[in-house]
C-alpha cells in the first residue's frame, strides 16, 4: 500500500468520479479553471492513466459511504444540488473536449482503483469518445394540446367529416347515434394522428443526427405538464446543429395546428449515447 | 454561497431544466460500477419532494415580504 493510499484511508476520504476525457484533452482543462466540485471545500482533479484521464474530487467517506448516500439520496434537496453540480462540471468539459459523462454516484475508495478501471475499460472509453468526438446531445419534448388535436381531427380525416355531415342531415334519433359513434371515433383518430406526428419527428430528427433514443416520459412529467407524450435524445454533430434545428423548427410549424409542440433542449453531455451498439 | 442559499438558488431554477437534469445525472450516462455502489432513489420521489420544498421556500419568502 503506497503511502498516499494509506493517508486516504486514514482521512476517512473517498473518490467520485464525473467523467472520462482524453490525457491530453483533460492538460488543456487546468483543473483550477473547472466548476465546484460536488462537495464545495474539495477541488477537481484529473487522474491520468495511459491516454485517458477521469476527472474526480475527494469525497467524505462519511457522507458517501453506502449506507449513508443511502439515507442521503431519500433527501431531494441534497441529491438534487449534487445532481446539478455533477452535470455542471460534465457540461463545462462537454463544451470543450470530448467526454464520456458517467451516472451519478461512480465512487472508488482508492486513486489505484480508479487507474485500474482506467486501463481495465480503456478500449471501450476509447471507442465511445471517439463516437462522441465533435457531436453533442439534444433532447426534443413532444407536447401535445389534447383540445386542439381534437378539434383539429374532423377536418383532416375523411371518414370523420362524412360522418359530421351525414348526421347534421339525419334525423334526431339517428343523428344522436352517429354523434356517438363521430366521439369514438375521434378519440381512435386523434391517437392515431399523435401517434403519426411522434414518428415523423423521430424519423426526420433521426435523419439529421448521427443517433437517436426514444426516452421514457416520467410520471411527474405527466402529471405536471400533462401534455407531454414524448421524448427523444439525438446525438448531433455539431457543425450539422443548424440543420438540426432548422428540421426541428419546421416540424414544429407543420404540426402545431394539430396541437403539438416541440421543445428542443441542450447541449447535453451525451448522457443517453455511452453505451457500445 | 451557503449550502441553503445555493439549495434555494438551484430548487429556483425552471422545473423542466431541473427534472431534466436530474433524469440525465441520475438515470444516464455510463455506468460504471465503483467501490461503492449506491441505488438512485425513484426520480419521480426526488422531483415531488423538491417541489413541496419549492413552494414551502415560498410561502417562507411571502410570509417574508408581508412582514417587510
Amino acid at each position: 500500500m503506497s503511502v498516499k493510499t494509506l493517508c486516504d484511508k486514514q482521512m476517512n476520504l473517498a473518490f467520485y468520479v464525473y467523467c472520462i476525457a482524453e490525457r491530453a484533452a483533460a492538460a488543456e482543462l487546468a483543473a483550477g479553471s473547472l466548476p465546484p466540485a460536488i462537495e464545495e471545500d474539495s477541488k477537481l482533479e484529473w487522474l491520468s492513466s495511459g491516454d485517458l484521464a477521469a476527472l474526480i474530487s475527494e469525497v467524505p467517506l462519511a457522507s458517501y459511504s453506502e449506507e449513508s448516500l443511502a439515507e442521503h439520496l431519500s433527501d431531494p434537496s441534497w441529491t438534487a444540488v449534487r445532481a446539478m453540480r455533477h452535470e455542471t462540471i460534465a457540461e463545462y468539459v462537454a463544451k470543450r473536449a470530448a467526454v464520456v459523462p458517467l451516472r451519478f454516484g461512480t465512487i472508488y475508495l482508492e486513486r489505484a482503483g480508479i487507474e485500474r478501471m482506467l486501463s481495465e475499460k480503456g478500449r471501450e472509453l476509447r471507442e465511445i469518445l471517439e463516437r462522441l468526438r465533435g457531436r453533442e446531445e439534444w433532447g426534443v419534448n413532444v407536447f401535445c394540446d389534447q383540445s386542439v388535436l381534437m378539434s383539429s381531427i374532423t377536418s383532416v380525416s375523411p371518414v370523420l367529416r362524412d360522418l359530421t355531415e351525414r348526421a347534421a342531415q339525419a334525423s334526431p334519433g339517428q343523428s344522436y347515434l352517429m354523434q356517438k359513434k363521430i366521439e369514438t371515433l375521434k378519440v381512435d383518430e386523434a391517437r392515431a394522428a399523435l401517434n403519426r406526428n411522434v414518428e415523423q419527428v423521430e424519423q426526420t430528427l433521426g435523419e439529421q443526427s448521427v443517433d437517436a433514443k426514444r426516452l421514457r416520459v416520467l410520471k411527474v412529467e405527466a402529471t405536471e405538464h400533462g401534455e407531454l407524450k414524448a421524448k427523444f435524445a439525438f446525438l448531433v454533430t455539431k457543425s450539422e446543429f443548424d440543420a438540426f434545428r432548422d428540421a426541428a423548427e419546421r416540424l414544429a410549424q407543420e404540426h402545431q395546428s394539430a396541437g403539438v409542440r416541440l421543445e428542443l433542449t441542450g447541449p447535453w453531455p451525451a448522457y443517453n449515447f455511452t453505451r457500445i451498439e | 454561497m451557503s449550502e441553503q442559499l445555493e439549495q434555494i438558488d438551484i430548487l429556483e431554477q425552471s422545473d423542466v431544466s431541473l427534472l431534466e437534469t436530474l433524469d440525465h445525472v441520475l438515470n444516464r450516462g455510463l455506468v460504471i460500477a465503483g467501490e461503492i455502489t449506491i441505488s438512485v432513489a425513484d426520480i419521480d420521489l426526488i422531483f415531488i419532494g423538491l417541489n413541496v420544498l419549492v413552494s414551502s421556500v415560498e410561502t417562507a419568502n411571502e410570509v417574508v415580504r408581508k412582514r417587510g
